[in-house]
C-alpha cells in the first residue's frame, strides 16, 4: 500500500515494535500516532491483524502486520488508550483475545448476544441471537446515587443510543454509553461486492457524510486498483466534499442555538442548512450527493455555473448569522468552559477533526497527507486551544469560512476534460490492497480494502469512522461536569451514530 | 418484478438497462398503504405483507392533529435528517397541525427509520406497545420498507416487514422532505395516494 510501507511481525515482538516505534517521548507529536487497528481473515483458518501507523508529519505511513497465534495477542490498550476500543472490536466480530486488555467487556455486540461464529469469521449473513441484558457498568451502592438511563428511544428526532446517568444532584460522577444499537455490520456488506457496489453501500454508511465515505472508499480502490482519475474529477470531488462539510456545520451551528435555547438563531441556522441541502439537490439531483463519486473519478460529469453565484447569495447571510451567534451573551455563557477536553486526553484517546483541532492538536489529513486537489489548494486549519464548547465551534466557524473559500477557487480552477478514468495510470497494488484517507467533517475518515486476487470482487473492507474516535473521548468531557451542560457539551463534539456503529 | 420497496436510488439500473426501459425521473419518494403496490412490472403480489389488504384509513378525528413518535431502528442518519428538515422554516410540518413528541404515551403515529437491527427490535416493540389505540405505523425510508442495503446482514431484520403491522409505506434513500410530508397527508386522507407503477399489484 502506497504512500504506506507494511512490514511483517511476529505476535512476541508486537509490543515491543510498537513501544519503539510511538515512544512517550514523542507523545506530544500529534502526527505520530495509531491511526487504526483492525482484522481481516487470511485463508481458511488463519487471521491477521493489521495496525496502521502514522510516524511523523511528512513520514510515510506504517503497516504492521501481524499473525495471531491461536487466535490470541497481547493487548496494548494499557500503554495506547486509543487502541482500546479498536480490540474491543476484533474480539467481539473476529474472536480475537487480548490478553492483559484492561475492559474487555463486550461493545459492539451487546451484552447478551450470542453467536454461533464471531460474525466477520463465520457464514455471511448467519444472525447473531439477540437477548437484552443490562451493560456492564460499575457497582454503586451509596443510596444518594441516582441513576437515570436515557435511550436508546431518546426525545426528538435523535440516533438511537443508550446513555447511563450516574449522579448527585446536578453533579454527574460517573457516565456509561451503550453505542451500538445501529450496528448494522456494514463492513461485511462490502464481501463479495464489486467496487461499484462498494461505492453505494459506502455512501450510505453516514448520511451526513456520503461524500467522505465515498471518497475515502474509491480512494482505497484506486489504490488498490493503480487508477488514477482525471483532474476534472479531482476538482469536483473536493467541492462536492466542501459542500458536505459545509452542510454538516451549519446543521451544527443550528443544533447550537437550538441547544442554547435560541429560537431565532435556530430557526436561521436550519433554514441556511436547508438552502445547501437544496443547492446540492439542484446540482446533483441528491440532496446528500449521492450517486456522483465512482471509482477511478465520477460516475457522470457536473453542470457547475451557477454554483458560484448561489454560494455568494448565501454567504452573506451565513456569516451574518455565525457573527451574531458570537455576539449573544446566553449563547457564550453555555459554551465557554462546558466540555472541556485536554490536549493530553484529546492525544491518548485518539480524538480526531474539529475536536482535536480544538484542543491544540494541530492536525488535518487534506495538509498532512494530501490527496486529490488539495495537494495544490491552498487553505489555512484553525485551531483553538482552549478545548471546550466554544473553542470546537470557533474552529467550526473558521472551516466554513475556508470551505466557501476552497469551492471559490476549485470553481476557478476548473478545466474540462474527462471525469473518468477510462485505463489505468499507475502500477496497481501487488497484494491487491489500498487505504484511503480522507479529512472529512467530523475528523480523520480510513478506508483499507482487501480485493480478492482477480482484483473484480472485494474480501474485505474496514471502515475507521471518525465518530468511532470522537465517541470514545466523549466521556472523559461528561465525568465530573454537571447534568445541565451534557446537551450542550453532546452537540458541540457534532457526533454521528450511525458512522460509529456502522 | 422490480420491487421499488428495495430501491435505494443508486441508479444503477439506469446506467446498466440494455434497452433504456428504465429512465431517470426527477419525481419523489410516494407513500403507499399497501405493499404489493412497490411492486412493478410482474402485475403480482410478493411476500409477507405484500399481499395484505390496505390498512383502514385513518379516524377523520386525526385528520388535523397527529402526534409521532420517531425510533430510528438502525438508519444511516439519511432519514432523520430530512426529519429534522421538517421542522426547519422552509417545511414548517407544525403549520399543518403535525407533531413530533417524546413520549410515547402521547403518540398517534410510529414513525420507523431503519432497517430493525437485532439490538433495536424489543425497543421498538416496547416504544408500540406503550403507545394508546388506536395506534399507527408508517416505515419511512428503504430501509425500514424492504431492509435496504443492510438488511439480511447477520445484525439486521429487513424492515418493517414481519416485524409490525405497517399503515404506510413510503420507500427512498432517504425520502425527501416533501415526499415525507405527503405521504403524512395520505395517511391522514388528506392527500390522494398516487402510485403509478407500470403493472403493479393495484
Amino acid at each position: 500500500m502506497r504512500p504506506c510501507t507494511s512490514q511483517v511481525i511476529g505476535a512476541r515482538e508486537l509490543q515491543k515494535v510498537l513501544g519503539e516505534l510511538l515512544p512517550a517521548a514523542t507523545r506530544s507529536d500529534p502526527h505520530r500516532r495509531l491511526r487504526m487497528a483492525y482484522a481481516r481473515k487470511a485463508g481458511e483458518t488463519d487471521l491477521e491483524v493489521l495496525y496502521y501507523l502514522s510516524l511523523g508529519k511528512g513520514c510515510p505511513d506504517l503497516l504492521l502486520r501481524v499473525t495471531p497465534g491461536q487466535h490470541a495477542l497481547p493487548s496494548l490498550a494499557n500503554q495506547f488508550p486509543a487502541l482500546s476500543w479498536y480490540e474491543r472490536e476484533m474480539h467481539d466480530l473476529f474472536g480475537i483475545e487480548f490478553a492483559g486488555h484492561p475492559e474487555l467487556q463486550p461493545l459492539i455486540l451487546h451484552e447478551g448476544v450470542t453467536t454461533s461464529r464471531p460474525p466477520l469469521i463465520g457464514q455471511v449473513g448467519a444472525p447473531i441471537h439477540y437477548r437484552t441484558s443490562p451493560p456492564t457498568v460499575p457497582t454503586m451502592n451509596a443510596t444518594e446515587i441516582q441513576c437515570l438511563p436515557f435511550g436508546p428511544v431518546r426525545a426528538d428526532i435523535v440516533e438511537s443510543a443508550q446513555f447511563l446517568f450516574y449522579y448527585i444532584g446536578e453533579g454527574i460522577l460517573h457516565f456509561h454509553q451503550r453505542l451500538f444499537y445501529k450496528h448494522r455490520g456494514m463492513e461485511q456488506r462490502f464481501e463479495g461486492a464489486s467496487p461499484m457496489t462498494g461505492v453505494i453501500l459506502a455512501e450510505r454508511v453516514s448520511a451526513t457524510d456520503t461524500v467522505a465515505h465515498a471518497l475515502a472508499f474509491c480512494q482505497a480502490c484506486e489504490m488498490a486498483l493503480g487508477l488514477l482519475p482525471p483532474p476534472r474529477a479531482l476538482c469536483i470531488r473536493a467541492i462536492l466534499a466542501e459542500l458536505e462539510r459545509l452542510v454538516n456545520h451549519l446543521h451544527y451551528f443550528a443544533e447550537l442555538a437550538r441547544m442554547t435555547t435560541l429560537r431565532v438563531a435556530a430557526a436561521q441556522g436550519s433554514w441556511l442548512e436547508e438552502q445547501v441541502r437544496q443547492i446540492n439537490g439542484a446540482l446533483t439531483g441528491s440532496r446528500f450527493l449521492r450517486g456522483l463519486l465512482g471509482v477511478g473519478g465520477l460516475r457522470h460529469d457536473l453542470e457547475l455555473s451557477g454554483l458560484a453565484d448561489r454560494l455568494t447569495t448565501l454567504e452573506s447571510g451565513v456569516l451574518d448569522f455565525l457573527g451574531k451567534l458570537e455576539d449573544t451573551r446566553s449563547y457564550l455563557d453555555r459554551l465557554i468552559g462546558t466540555g472541556r477536553l485536554s490536549t493530553d486526553v484529546a492525544m491518548d484517546q485518539g480524538a480526531t477533526g474539529p475536536v482535536e483541532r480544538a484542543s491544540a492538536l494541530d492536525r488535518d489529513l487534506r495538509r498532512d497527507r494530501p490527496y486529490g486537489s488539495y495537494r495544490t489548494l491552498r487553505f489555512t486549519v484553525p485551531q483553538e486551544s482552549s478545548g471546550d464548547a466554544l473553542a470546537r465551534a470557533r474552529v467550526r466557524r473558521a472551516e466554513v469560512t475556508e470551505s466557501l473559500a476552497l469551492i471559490r477557487e476549485s470553481l476557478a480552477r476548473l478545466e474540462s476534460g474527462p471525469v473518468s478514468t477510462v485505463r489505468p495510470d499507475e502500477a496497481p497494488d501487488p497484494a491487491g490492497e489500498g487505504l484511503g484517507a480522507v479529512e472529512g467533517t467530523r475528523g480523520g475518515l480510513y478506508y483499507a480494502v482487501h480485493f480478492d486476487p482477480d482484483r473484480k470482487r472485494l474480501l474485505r473492507v474496514k471502515i475507521k469512522e471518525p465518530s468511532f474516535s470522537n465517541w470514545r473521548v466523549f466521556p472523559f468531557t461528561v465525568m465530573d461536569t454537571n447534568l445541565m451542560d451534557y446537551a450542550i457539551n453532546e452537540a458541540s463534539f457534532g457526533l454521528s451514530i450511525a458512522g460509529a456503529d456502522r | 418484478m422490480l420491487d421499488y420497496g428495495r430501491c435505494v436510488v443508486c441508479q444503477r439500473c439506469v446506467e446498466v438497462c440494455p434497452t433504456g426501459a428504465i429512465e431517470k425521473t426527477t419525481d419523489w419518494a410516494f407513500g403507499v398503504r399497501t405493499r404489493g403496490v412497490l411492486h412493478a412490472g410482474g402485475g403480482r403480489t410478493g411476500s409477507g405483507n405484500a399481499g395484505s389488504p390496505p390498512s383502514s384509513p385513518i379516524p377523520r378525528r386525526f385528520r388535523r392533529s397527529l402526534h409521532i413518535r420517531h425510533v430510528d431502528s438502525g438508519s444511516c442518519n439519511g432519514c432523520e435528517s430530512e426529519l429534522e428538515a421538517l421542522l426547519n422554516p422552509f417545511y414548517n410540518l407544525h403549520r399543518l397541525g403535525i407533531f413530533f413528541t417524546a413520549s410515547p404515551r402521547s403518540a398517534d403515529l410510529l414513525l420507523v427509520t431503519g432497517p430493525v437491527t437485532m439490538a433495536m427490535k424489543e425497543p421498538l416493540l416496547e416504544t408500540y406497545r406503550a403507545m394508546p389505540e388506536p395506534r399507527f405505523v408508517m416505515a419511512t425510508g428503504t430501509c425500514a420498507t424492504g431492509g435496504g442495503i443492510a438488511g439480511g446482514g447477520y445484525s439486521c431484520h429487513q424492515g418493517l416487514e414481519g416485524v409490525l403491522p405497517v399503515d404506510l409505506w413510503l420507500p427512498g434513500c432517504p425520502p425527501n422532505p416533501a415526499a415525507i410530508m405527503d405521504a403524512l397527508l395520505i395517511l391522514l386522507g388528506r392527500r390522494p395516494e398516487r402510485a403509478s407503477l407500470p403493472g403493479s399489484a393495484r
